[in-house]
């Protein structure tokens, strides 16, 4: 698989939503290019950071975070 | 919250393969989800929780149409969008969001590391709210802050689910690229530095 190719699976590969055979494709490209391992680094970060906003509680309620 | 006034008993709801279960429990349940949901895509408490009311009186109105074709946290969910879409459509004007109302979750320590995850809440639900799309913030908060499945945000937004997967990376690569724009340097630099902060935010 080409770079460009790769790229657009980033998302769905940081989600755990491609097949076995897609996922090892991707795990052998990254091996090998820098270039497509640090935009999913970036990628996973971005997704880090947005994972990282916690729930507030509702007015009125007093239920405990999760 | 209010709920809506009943003046028997609980609405309940049942077929032959679940129990059947209160308009109570339904807000109990999925109350907090919702006006998280509504939060996210707002930004404002005092909205998130006029949308929170307004999404639980139409799911009360329409329970009886309810088909369980989906679960009622998506259909709930899909509710929420549509109210928060409607509400937008009304006022399209730029506000900036004063950093002192932002509500942050209970902690007491460490005043400065209020401020870290006051200005990091604060970069996050700025660049959702003033730096993306429409379309790519709904589907960031439905995936990334309320974690619905793609399935689910399919639904949420009667789009496919390969839709929901070009759509959602793209706003990812947005989002991305305006937190490495953005001013908020703890971020840029490789968000080493408030890593903890952002795991505690």
């Amino acid at each position: 698989m080409k770079c460009e190719q790769i790229q657009l699976l980033l998302s769905q590969y940081l989600d755990n939503e491609l097949d076995e055979l897609r996922r090892k494709k991707i795990d052998r490209h990254l091996q090998t290019c820098a270039s497509c391992s640090q935009d999913l680094t970036s990628l996973a970060k971005t997704v880090r950071v947005l994972h990282a906003v916690s729930d507030l509680n509702p007015p009125g309620t007093t239920t405990k975070k999760e | 919250m209010e709920q809506p006034a009943r003046t028997k008993t609980n609405l309940e709801i049942s077929n032959s393969d679940q129990p059947p279960y209160s308009w109570e429990e339904i807000v109990r349940t999925h109350q907090r989800y919702i006006y998280n949901l509504a939060y996210r895509l707002c930004n404002d408490p005092h909205e998130s929780d006029d949308i929170t009311q307004e999404t639980f009186l139409k799911a009360f109105e329409n329970l009886a149409g309810f088909r369980q074709e989906a679960s009622l946290r998506t259909w709930l969910s899909r509710i929420t969008v549509n109210t928060y879409l409607a509400k937008k459509q009304k006022r399209l004007k730029h506000r900036s969001i004063a950093l002192e109302i932002l509500p942050v979750p209970d902690w007491s320590g460490n005043p400065e590391r209020i401020v870290i995850r006051r200005e990091l809440r604060w970069c996050i639900h700025h660049i959702l709210q003033h730096h993306l799309p429409r379309n790519y913030r709904v589907i960031l908060v439905l995936r990334d802050l309320n974690r619905l499945s793609y399935e689910e945000i399919a639904t949420v937004l009667g789009i496919s689910v390969s839709a929901v997967k070009s759509r959602l990376h793209r706003a990812r690569l947005a989002y991305r690229d305006h937190l490495l724009k953005s001013g908020c340097a703890g971020l840029v630099r490789d968000y080493s530095c408030y890593c903890e902060g952002v795991q505690e935010l």
